[in-house]
């Protein structure tokens, strides 16, 4: 599994992890926007409620294929090793509420009040997955 | 979220401009790792001195 990641990425695991992860945290930014307009806490004349929630599924499957990528890449290449230990745990608690989320829109519908709450967890996890990895690459971590 | 009719335009617009936030985001994150590269790899080799003496050598010998 490593070395079919090495071969995919060109060897180049730290770099393309870096770029999915920032633009799944980029989208993650305009879902908070989307939401708002879908909730009708945001009433731009440009945009309406069905357009902006309709976006923000589609821009959530996206984001959730992509956190995937990530994720078993980070497992795969990785593993858990020493370092990194806020990274780590925030990123398994990003994927299990993210999996909640999931099961909540598509199964129970029950929870839906959740919604709001789960959002803003996955948003703040995801953030903060993104700043103790790909931000403090980007910003000359190694 | 209401269950009203959905117009394309806005939908086109909204998706449009996540596919331009996800360009932008490509270009910016290859753009800084771009150029921690080149910095590297210029420290690395130290081509720069070997260009300006070899434009001086090509200078002697016109």
């Amino acid at each position: 599994m490593e070395q079919l990641i090495d071969d995919l990425t060109f060897g180049n695991v730290y770099e393309v992890k870096t770029v999915l992860a920032s633009v799944a945290a980029a989208l993650a930014v305009y879902q908070l926007l989307l939401i708002a307009v879908g909730y009708g806490k945001l009433r731009p004349r440009f945009l309406a409620s069905p357009a902006a929630s309709l976006t923000h599924r589609a821009s959530g499957d996206v984001i959730v294929v992509l956190v995937a990528i990530v994720a078993l890449t980070c497992l795969a290449h990785f593993g858990f090793d020493d370092h990194g230990r806020l990274h780590q745990v925030t990123g398994a608690l990003l994927i299990a509420v993210f999996a909640f989320k999931i099961a909540v829109i598509r199964w129970w519908h029950g929870l839906g009040r959740l919604l709001p709450l789960l959002g803003t967890c996955v948003f703040v996890l995801l953030a903060l997955t993104w700043l103790t990895s790909a931000g403090h690459f980007l910003g000359g971590g190694g | 979220m209401d269950r009203e009719r959905i117009a394309p335009r806005q939908l086109l617009g909204s998706i449009l401009v996540a596919l331009a936030i996800v360009a932008i985001v490509i270009v910016v994150v290859v753009a800084r790792l771009g150029t921690g590269t080149g910095e590297n790899r210029h420290d690395d080799s130290g081509g720069g001195k070997g260009k300006v003496e070899q434009r001086q050598s090509g200078d002697d010998g016109g």
